[in-house]
């Protein structure tokens, strides 16, 4: 386990599904669960797509079924995945971003979970 | 003082017995961020570590049924030195600290002493500052969820937004 980029872990691992909560998302790897509580974008062919945009839907659930590429979270910077049909799932993590306590949670297993 | 759920049957418990601050003072400041937002901040892994441990200079006081086996808990409740107090679901197993220092968690389990049987986890987590529309938990938070790790309201069960008062129920307030 890389403990300063434990999202590594999610690298060759399929992205299973997707659940839209309220006002937040839950990705699931088949087991390890990346929950997302501040605003993510996608980036498509070089194009942005903010999470109040119909395209940021359909492109996220594009990636179900596909395995993640990199996986990548920089504390104070952006927790980024990219998967192999080449999108780009990417949260900033900078102070102003920060609109609610906690960012994201990532959970292997219980015992073994990260907030930022 | 908050309270979560009257009426409980009590047989275990996790309290903090002394400030955290003074606490971390008496630990040569271990865990103190010198960000003013964050200032108190509770170490977590600290707390973990003492409660596991059964320091005798604990901020916990308390009984767990199984003293043999760590991690494997039936604490009921926790009660902040804010006099909140946190009913933790029945069965749950814990305290499992966050491996980057975030909180620590009680997970399993199932409802119990006026909690919904949808409650399926306890989170408690470390202060965070202000930041429009967070409004900052400077004496740190507690988180109920679900079976799905979605945050719910403890008492009806229903999966809450962040945006819901109960999404991080406030210590010290």
């Amino acid at each position: 386990m890389n403990d300063k980029n434990p999202l590594a872990y999610l690298e060759s691992r399929m992205l299973g599904s997707i659940e839209f909560v309220m006002d937040y998302y839950q990705l699931r790897f088949n087991g390890p669960v990346l929950t997302v509580y501040i605003r993510p974008f996608v980036i498509a062919d070089g194009t942005k797509y903010t999470f109040d945009s119909l395209e940021f839907c359909n492109l996220l659930v594009s990636c179900i079924g596909q395995a993640v590429k990199k996986a990548e979270i920089i504390e104070g910077d952006s927790l980024t995945i990219l998967f192999e049909n080449g999108i780009l799932f990417q949260v900033l993590l900078s102070k102003e971003d920060y609109i609610e306590p906690e960012a994201a949670m990532f959970v292997i297993t219980p015992d073994n979970w990260w907030v930022w | 003082m908050a309270i979560l759920a009257l009426g409980v049957s009590v047989t275990s418990a996790v309290i903090f017995t002394q400030d955290i601050a003074t606490y971390l003072d008496s630990k040569n400041n271990v865990g103190v961020t010198k960000d003013s937002a964050q200032q108190n901040t509770l170490s977590t892994n600290e707390v973990v570590d003492d409660l596991t441990q059964t320091n005798s200079q604990s901020i916990f006081q308390g009984n767990q049924s199984n003293q043999s086996s760590q991690n494997i808990s039936s604490t009921d409740f926790i009660v902040t030195p804010y006099g909140d107090t946190l009913i933790v679901p029945e069965g749950s197993t814990g305290p499992f600290p966050t491996n980057n220092g975030k909180g620590f968690q009680y997970q399993g389990g199932e409802g119990g002493k006026g909690l919904s049987n949808s409650v399926s986890g306890l989170r408690i987590m470390e202060p965070t500052g202000p930041n429009p529309p967070s409004p900052g938990y400077p004496n740190g938070y507690g988180v109920y969820n679900n079976t799905s790790g979605q945050k719910i309201n403890p008492y009806t069960g229903q999966t809450i937004p962040n945006s819901d008062e109960w999404a991080h129920f406030p210590f010290g307030r």
